[in-house]
């Protein structure tokens, strides 16, 4: 049987392959092959295997498959004639909920939901939540520690193209919430907020920074990164 | 180009203009006519269903984000099936996907042939799986997608001798591990897949 590379008279597996699929091929090989029933018989095998390859079955793919993939498209949205129309939606959106924190600003202040992110860090595990009733960090430390952070956030090397669809919702999910309080935060700018209430949305960036940081970090862990 | 192994699939051009519009129908309807293409390359590339299934999301995310640059040159199928490969020279050239190796060949296959057709098939595949990876791909690309040398050389970012080169070695390897002629320092890799079946 060829192995491997030619020799001047014997041809190799390459020259077969081109005798198999009608492709040109040394004129010697050729010779040698015409004259040599068990290089026939050779080729002959290596067409059926081909064959065989191509009459193997195809294969179904996983039942909840396409739910994920419309989840990451929902999460993502395709851009079409209509991006306009969604963007200015998802902006009044955004503003009703800042108009909503500022309006209850003369109110008791209320952490802002963020039911995710509970799931994420679990009940009392964030080092903020802990320090909340002993000693309340600065605004200032906050900024800088959501600044850190960031900085964290951004030095993952691992970015996967895909991730699966839960961990992408969630993903989205505290990711629209920081956009929502950086959003809040630059509004207070300019008509000012109580300092309570900012150094609040500051803790509650950091809290989900913090989350954001574990999703990421689970994430890679278990694609072995 | 000759279409083999994996069906490309027919796709009407209405349908590709409705899902243009971001028409989600559409998309679903395009999904159940490629998705079987699209996730038995995968897993015959990679052999990994899990990363297969991530291929599959992938292509489909990316056929959904670009169909507006679809421009019509080839079938709807074939552009799919463009992506879908690239997606999965991406998975191999990664790092990290080397670790990975969950290897599954029992899942469900559809439809099988019953008997010694389908213990062969059976046997194929294994064979097949056990092929090193570069090997595998084109084999695969080659015999089955009916991509020329000189394609698998360009996606590979690789030369045509290359592609030939490994063609060889992929049904070299093939040959020993379906017969059975395994060289004792290969013995370990051939062993499962002659003792299972």
């Amino acid at each position: 049987m060829p192995r491997g590379r030619r020799t001047d008279m014997y041809p190799s597996t390459e020259d077969l392959l081109k005798i198999r699929d009608s492709k040109p091929v040394d004129a010697r090989a050729f010779a040698a092959v015409n004259a040599d029933p068990e290089l026939w018989a050779e080729i002959k095998r290596l067409a059926e295997v081909k064959d065989a390859l191509q009459a193997l079955p195809m294969l179904k793919p996983p039942s909840e498959a396409w739910v994920k993939i419309a989840a990451a498209s929902e999460s993502h949205p395709v851009p079409s004639s209509h991006w306009l129309l969604r963007g200015a939606i998802a902006a009044t959106a955004a503003l009703a909920a800042i108009l909503l924190v500022m309006s209850s600003s003369e109110g008791p202040q209320t952490p802002l939901p963020s039911t995710t992110v509970a799931e994420v860090i679990g009940p009392g595990e964030s080092g903020w939540n802990i320090a909340r009733g002993l000693a309340t960090p600065t605004y200032t430390s906050l900024v800088a520690e959501s600044a850190r952070l960031e900085r964290q956030l951004n030095e993952i090397g691992y970015k996967p193209r895909l991730i699966r669809a839960g961990t992408a919702t969630t993903i989205t999910g505290l990711e629209d919430q920081i956009s929502l309080i950086d959003a809040q935060l630059m509004y207070s700018r300019v008509n000012g907020l109580q300092p309570g209430q900012a150094e609040e949305l500051q803790r509650t960036r950091v809290d989900l920074m913090n989350a954001l940081l574990k999703v990421h970090h689970a994430h890679a862990q278990r694609f072995g990164f | 180009m000759e279409t083999m192994g994996t069906k490309v699939p027919e796709i009407d051009q209405a349908l590709v203009v409705n899902a243009c519009r971001g028409d989600r129908e559409a998309h679903s309807r395009l999904y159940e006519l490629c998705a079987p293409m699209v996730y038995t390359l995968a897993r015959r590339m990679l052999t990994s269903p899990a990363m297969a299934e991530d291929i599959l999301q992938e292509t489909f995310i990316e056929v959904i984000r670009k169909i507006d640059t679809y421009r019509g040159d080839a079938g709807f199928g074939f552009w799919v099936r463009r992506i879908a490969v690239n997606k999965c020279l991406m998975h191999l050239r990664s790092a990290w996907s080397s670790r990975r190796v969950d290897m599954e060949l029992s899942d469900v296959v559809c439809p099988r042939t019953e008997g010694k057709q389908a213990e062969k098939q059976i046997i194929l595949e294994r064979a097949l799986a056990e092929l090193p990876e570069t090997s595998r791909v084109v084999v695969w690309l080659h015999d089955v997608e009916g991509y020329t040398h000189k394609e698998i050389g360009q996606m590979m970012s690789r030369t045509t001798s290359f592609s030939k080169s490994q063609l060889a070695r992929a049904h070299e390897r093939l040959r020993i591990i379906l017969s059975g002629e395994c060289p004792e320092d290969e013995e370990q890799i051939c062993t499962p897949v002659l003792k299972t079946y």
